[in-house]
């Protein structure tokens, strides 16, 4: 904001000559290394947005449309914020990478250069090891609703669809996911739903964990307490496969047939990040370096977000990929002017969830780097979690939506 | 160069131009041991040269410590005050303000949710580099 007001009449004043970064992805982490990086360098690189889609659509708080408390428009924003602030929107499709050449081509024709190419492209689903699901005309059957937009409306459909005396079944993938509390928290808003307006109703959990992979003091409160005989836990389920027609999640040991099932998928970096070649942790997320988020396997390359191989203890969380956008974005300025890259960073998360549709609980750490492990580690004696959901942490847990969309945004 | 720069369309006057290349040349004087390093003086002046003829504002090369720690505060802290004050707006706040109610937080003296939680994660220079910056914001 305060940039964005002293930075005005130069908005636009990159010069031809100007440093080129691309940045492919507007989530949480493209879009605020987008802007810090016009924020920060005062207008003096030159940047532009690869974004697939027309809007911002949020996954924080889209367990909220499916629960039925709010409407997907309330979590959708555009990218005029960025464009005033001389960032350079393309709605395309990265297709092919050169990175000797440091060019990206799109799927739409044009081919960009760039001095800093940064990856933000989320994660990819992976449905090698659910045979009922290979097909698009299968996965349509099955909605994740694990990337906030469509299918997150296309599941809301269905719960408002199902009749009374219906079972929700929700399938949970094994660590590391996107969102770790989020899953628990979709259980919440729909036994919610259920409470109100389909009281005879019930939500299971088939968890390939062991346990409940975060706030796990609160979510099982809950499912004692508020939402007793709602919610159904099974924890130690393994998917084997889905049959969309027969609407059944099949087990190890066990077949569960529900009237709407929800199968979030195994995930791995977004598909232009393995083509390249720097999904180098198990194949599957992309190492960096937390100074910079440069990837480890591609020099000029940086990766922010749920795509990159995480420290332990840090999150797969929107907040997370916020937070690495603006250490990128910092460490790219400061690479393009051939200064030194800030060598202590620090980040922090703040990640709310709703219980209901009026009280929320947080999960929040403080992650500092560290030189000798060359990692990202929990500040000791930082971090925590609510003691209870409250309704003030649900009017923190909105204004935490409204300030984090402009600082990545505008 | 947030909180400097009110004007930023604008050429940098003269005297702060010759500011810029002292202080390149100061900082090449400094690790002038490495002749790596010795060997990138002459480039480094001229780009700090160019960077002032051109009267871009990009060569302050001193960036404000608390500038990234702030940053993080900025994630919840700063943005839409259409939306009303439950998280207060720390751009143009009283440092000693700032540095107290973080203190407080930390310390357990002042009730909170998560604030005690995240304000345990930074040091007192953290938090006052941090206040430095959010004070010198314009509101």
């Amino acid at each position: 904001m305060l940039l964005a007001r002293t930075l005005g009449a130069c908005a636009n004043a990159a010069p031809a000559s100007a440093p080129k970064v691309v940045v492919v992805g507007g989530g949480y982490g493209g879009a605020t290394a987008a802007r810090y990086l016009r924020l920060w360098s005062d207008g003096t690189i030159a940047v532009t947005l690869v974004e697939r889609d027309a809007a911002f659509v949020s996954c924080p708080l889209s367990n909220l449309v499916i629960g039925g408390s709010r409407q997907l428009a309330d979590i959708s924003i555009g990218y005029g914020g960025l464009e005033k602030l001389g960032v350079r929107r393309i709605r395309g499709d990265a297709d092919v990478i050169d990175a000797s050449a440091r060019t990206v081509s799109l799927a739409q024709g044009e081919t960009l250069a760039y001095d800093r190419l940064i990856l933000a492209p989320g994660v990819d689903f992976i449905y090698d090891g659910i045979p009922g699901l290979r097909s698009p005309a299968a996965q349509a059957l099955v909605p994740h609703a694990w990337k906030a937009g469509p299918q997150t409306v296309a599941l809301r459909a269905r719960l408002e669809a199902m009749r009374d005396g219906g079972v929700f079944a929700i399938h949970v993938p094994r660590v590391p996911y996107r969102c770790p509390p989020g899953p628990y928290e979709r259980a919440c808003q729909v036994a919610n739903y259920f409470l109100r307006q389909k009281p005879k109703s019930k939500v299971i959990i088939l968890d390939a964990n062991e346990e409940v992979q975060s706030k796990k003091a609160l979510f099982t409160a809950a499912w004692s307490g508020r939402y007793r005989g709602y919610v159904e836990y099974r924890p130690n389920s393994e998917l084997v496969d889905v049959d969309p027609a027969a609407s059944t999640i099949k087990l190890d040991f066990d077949e569960v047939r529900a009237d709407v099932i929800n199968v979030i998928p195994p995930q791995r970096a977004g598909g232009i990040a393995r083509q390249l070649g720097i999904a180098n942790a198990n194949g599957s997320f992309c190492q960096v370096d937390f100074l910079s988020y440069e990837s480890t396997a591609q020099k000029y390359v940086h990766v922010l977000g749920d795509a990159i191989q995480t420290a332990p203890l840090m999150p797969k969380s929107g907040h997370m990929a916020n937070q690495h956008g603006k250490v990128c974005a910092a460490a790219v300025v400061a690479l393009l002017r051939d200064q030194e890259v800030n060598p202590s960073p620090l980040i922090a998360n703040a990640c709310y969830s709703y219980i209901d549709d009026k009280e929320a609980a947080h999960i929040a750490s403080v992650h500092a780097y560290d030189r000798e492990q060359k990692t990202m580690l929990v500040v000791p004696g930082s971090g925590g979690l609510s003691s209870a959901p409250s309704i003030e942490e649900a009017v923190y847990a909105e204004a935490w939506a409204r300030n984090i969309w402009f600082d990545m945004l505008g | 160069m947030r909180d400097r720069t009110g004007a930023n369309s604008g050429s940098l006057r003269a005297p702060a131009c010759f500011l810029l290349i002292a202080r390149a040349i100061e900082f090449d004087t400094e690790i002038g041991d490495d002749a790596a390093m010795r060997s990138a003086c002459l480039p480094r002046l001229f780009v700090a040269l160019w960077g002032a003829c051109a009267c871009l504002p990009v060569i302050a090369a001193e960036i404000d410590p608390g500038r990234d720690i702030a940053a993080n505060c900025a994630s919840c802290h700063h943005g839409d005050r259409s939306t009303g004050a439950a998280i207060p707006d720390l751009a143009g706040m009283e440092k000693a303000t700032i540095i107290e109610r973080v203190r407080e937080f930390r310390d357990g003296r002042r009730p909170s949710t998560i604030m005690r939680q995240l304000a345990n994660g930074y040091s007192d220079a953290q938090i006052e580099a941090a206040a430095s910056y959010l004070a010198a914001q314009k509101r």
